[in-house]
């Protein structure tokens, strides 16, 4: 019985390994976050019509999340096999850009100018969204106007934040804040943190907390409620605007300066900046940054903020301070 | 001293040491290097921080606790659960390790499901005393972390408990009554001497995955203040990017475990002797009184939360009956049910595969260290669990930027085994962890007596010492099983997400906004549990009581 079972499972992985596809010669390698190649990520369609209609192959790596791709880049160096990088956000893009070179796409004049976060084109922003606090409309709590609002005492334990020191979620709540008050920040924080529920490790679990009804507010993305209309039918989650603005977030993607198959890069740059904006913009649930692409109607329910703000104006240094100021007065 | 066939035994271990000198020795070696790298300034400066002591000391008061009250909570069951049988014993201890495989994310929501201020529970609650405010606001307080813990921990301590009480003979206490003493008194003095090894044995396992533990305490801790020592090392390489002070602080970390392994690793003293498997008594009367009673209680406890799992597969979040996660398994995109079949067969064999070789290599560990009479081999074997999972993460990005760079093969097939070695690595520990009290308490006078009767070393072992450790073995494939079918971190980041496991496609399918789903898939990933649990239990069942 034993020895059946593991010849059974020897057969099948040595089966499954014969069953994946042998690398060639002359790809053009792309990384990108593990969401994006997933089997669920918009690679799955965007890929194979990249290679029909261009005849330029595409191995996709998905090197982990964006911080472990830039790490992964960074330890190969000049050996790197990547031609492509796609997903390096606008707040760790300035560890990229040495290994980057510039392109200028014809197409960056469909993307607006203050999404382009690298004026050297280095980095060309193909999709961008904006975090935002989610509410239940039907959970009876008047709907917060502002950040300063959350320090409302009605909203005591009606708030779940999430925690910057672990994820990049929380971490954008806290450029955002700093974006807004300044060093101030980190006293919304500690007003706010009196009404929060809990601060969630991630967005999962946050969001989580959320739908089972824990709290009726929710840090999260503008675009959340489109998947509760376009799965659930339901109106009844919706993204609040704040007049005062929000954090946006921006992917980039950049051609590295040791590819040798630089043409074959361009037209994938261009093919992502074009015909793959819709799918990506859908499967990431963000909004694409080629302005000239037309959305599906769920995206009504993803209200676009009208004032954002960027990381990337922070200085790096600034940037790691606050996170230790944060936990200083949070954690002490 | 040495005994007769230690070679052997040495010879067995090679590949599980060499196993772990390539995927955890190294790496951790190669992070160490970058905590000294400005001269050792970096680990001076985590030593003269008042904050990594403020961390600390919430972490171990933490694990202390969670420790303390699981292996406290065990000991009564164990005692009852080795000592009479009734029909539902053998269900109830497989049921008992379920808990065990479910991915954090989703002991999470299950808490949430369950004991949440909306949760179950609550609202239950809520209808019959016919008030408005939150009768049991458990969660979201340090008490919600140590019932999380304890509801996660409390089956190691019990099923570890369980196996090697059973192996006790009750002679001695016997004798003990007779000569009239009590019986806490006879407990104290009798019993408890002898269950020390495993005692220890699952205090420290649970003592150092609470050391590490990190969304369960952060979510249902809900105060930033409660932060442990690993989330300041995930900051520091995540947020702050500052690779240097992150590996100094880790190392700290290691330190501190690493001496609390040293000092719990079984020793030279352990026990031997008379040693027979139990004859378990037939429940009858009270007795059987005592062993329902004992089961609901576990089952009131340990239950709730999966079931609440399982119950949010079919209805939506409104309290709706709705098979939509299940046509949407089924309908979504490239067909997720394929996705979900794959995955679960994926899961599967991993899970075997990283079981077998993981019993086989911790017997193997096992038995040279107690032939040797050895510290060193055990202790080397747990040092994965002193590290937590932010450095092995740390480590497990060296290793795979450097396969990838050097041999430039990305091939599923590589991301496959590397996988499998992870997940070996992980739950190495516990194997040996769970079998060396069992080796340690095989008597030389049995294998004596066969080198004496002509046995060589290998054949006595097949056929003498194997069979004797079968029910520290099985437990061993049980744990070894459901923490590789629940592990997460490593799969992601070694397999580039070439490898899709259910927990994968879990956090992928959470990442999706499907809660529904993701508890559907949850579902799944209990039932595969507990087929192979069940599976496990029957081919074993000829050679042991348990």
């Amino acid at each position: 019985m034993k020895k059946t079972i593991v010849f059974a499972a020897v057969l099948f992985a040595v089966i499954s390994l014969f069953a994946q596809p042998v690398r060639e010669e002359n790809e053009l390698t792309v990384y990108s976050y593990d969401s994006f190649s997933g089997e669920w990520g918009p690679a799955g369609s965007l890929i194979p019509a990249f290679e029909k209609k261009t005849g330029i192959k595409v191995n996709l790596v998905g090197a982990g999340d964006a911080v472990q791709m830039l790490s992964r880049l960074e330890l190969e160096g000049d050996s790197t096999p990547a031609d492509v990088v796609l997903g390096i956000t606008d707040d760790f893009a300035y560890r990229a850009y040495d290994m980057l070179s510039p392109y200028e796409s014809p197409v960056l004049e469909d993307i607006p100018d203050e999404l382009e976060f690298d004026k050297e084109h280095r980095l060309i922003p193909f999709d961008y969204g904006a975090f935002a606090f989610v509410y239940d409309s039907e959970a009876g709590v008047r709907k917060p106007e502002s950040l300063e609002d959350l320090a409302s005492p009605e909203y005591k334990d009606k708030v779940i934040l999430i925690d910057p020191r672990t994820s990049s979620v929380g971490l954008g709540l806290l450029y955002w804040t700093y974006n807004q008050f300044g060093d101030d920040a980190i006293e919304w924080w500690k007003a706010v943190g009196e009404n929060a529920l809990t601060i969630a490790d991630g967005w999962s679990s946050a969001y989580g907390l959320f739908t089972e009804g824990e709290a009726p507010i929710v840090l999260s993305y503008t675009t959340s409620p489109v998947y509760h209309v376009m799965n659930d039918n339901t109106t009844r989650y919706q993204a609040i605007i704040f007049p005062a603005g929000h954090e946006a977030t921006i992917e980039g993607i950049g051609i590295l300066k040791t590819t040798d198959m630089r043409e074959e890069a361009e037209a994938f740059v261009d093919f992502i900046l074009t015909e793959g904006q819709l799918d990506i913009a859908i499967a990431n649930s963000m909004y694409p940054a080629n302005s000239a692409v037309e959305l599906p109607d769920a995206f009504a329910w993803a209200p676009k903020p009208d004032i954002m703000y960027t990381s990337a104006t922070i200085p790096e240094d600034k940037r790691t301070e606050l996170v230790e100021s944060w936990t200083e007065a949070m954690t002490r | 001293m040495r005994k007769k066939g230690s070679g052997y035994y040495l010879l067995k271990a090679v590949p599980a040491v060499l196993l772990l000198l390539l995927l955890f020795i190294i790496p951790i070696l190669l992070i160490f290097s970058n905590a000294f790298q400005d001269g050792g300034k970096a680990i001076l400066e985590v030593l003269k921080d008042d904050y990594t002591y403020h961390l600390l000391s919430f972490t171990l008061r933490q694990a202390l606790i969670s420790a303390l009250v699981s292996v406290a909570l065990a000991i009564p069951f164990s005692a009852f659960f080795s000592k009479y049988a009734f029909p539902w014993r053998k269900a109830l201890l497989t049921v008992s390790q379920l808990a065990f495989t479910i991915p954090t994310i989703l002991v999470v929501l299950g808490f949430v499901i369950w004991y949440g201020n909306n949760g179950y529970l609550n609202n239950a609650l809520r209808t019959m005393l016919g008030v408005s405010y939150t009768p049991l606001p458990v969660l979201y307080s340090f008490s919600a972390i140590i019932l999380a813990h304890v509801y996660l921990n409390f089956p190691i301590a019990f099923a570890l408990l369980t196996a090697s009480w059973s192996t006790l003979p009750e002679t001695q206490e016997n004798a003990a009554y007779t000569v009239g003493s009590g019986r806490l008194r006879t407990f104290m003095r009798i019993t408890l001497p002898r269950l020390r090894g495993s005692l220890a044995s699952a205090f420290i396992l649970i003592f150092l995955f609470c050391f590490s533990s990190f969304a369960i305490v952060m979510v249902l801790g809900g105060n930033p203040a409660y932060s442990t020592l690993e989330t300041e090392i995930y900051r520091r390489v995540h947020v702050s990017a500052d690779l240097v002070s992150a590996s100094a602080l880790a190392l700290f970390t290691f330190a501190v475990n690493a001496l609390l392994l040293a000092i719990t690793t079984p020793g030279r003293k352990a026990r031997k002797g008379e040693r027979r498997e139990r004859t378990l008594k037939k429940a009858k009367g009270a007795k059987m009184l005592e062993a329902i009673v004992l089961s609901f209680l576990m089952l009131l406890f340990l239950v709730p939360p999966i079931a609440a799992i399982a119950i949010r597969a079919f209805y939506t979040k409104d309290g709706i009956f709705s098979l939509k996660a299940w046509e949407g398994i089924s309908g979504r995109g490239f067909g997720l049910i394929g996705g979900s079949i794959d995955a679960l067969i994926t899961s599967l064999v991993i899970g075997i595969i990283v079981a077998l070789l993981s019993v086989w290599m911790g017997s193997s560990i096992a038995m040279a260290s107690a032939k040797r009479n050895s510290r060193l081999l055990p202790f080397i074997s747990s040092l994965p669990m002193a590290s937590g999972s932010v450095t092995m993460g740390l480590g497990f990005i060296f290793v795979t930027s450097f396969i990838f760079t050097s041999l430039g093969i990305r091939s599923y097939c590589l991301s496959l085994l590397s996988v499998i070695a992870a997940h070996l690595v992980i739950v190495l520990p516990f194997s040996v962890r769970t079998i060396t009290p069992g080796a340690r308490m095989i008597p030389d006078s049995l294998s004596n007596a066969a080198y004496t009767l002509g046995r060589s070393t290998g054949r006595t072992y097949r056929e003498i010492e194997k069979p004797l450790l079968a029910p520290y073995r099985r437990k061993a494939f049980a744990f070894s099983f459901a923490l590789s079918l629940g592990e997460v971190n490593a799969t992601l980041m070694l397999s580039s997400g070439n490898v899709e496991t259910l927990p994968v496609l879990i956090y992928r399918m959470i990442g999706n906004y499907d809660y529904q789903g993701a508890a559907a898939l949850g579902t799944i990933l209990l039932a595969e549990a507990l087929i192979v649990f069940a599976v496990g239990e029957a081919r074993w069942r000829k050679d042991a009581v348990l």
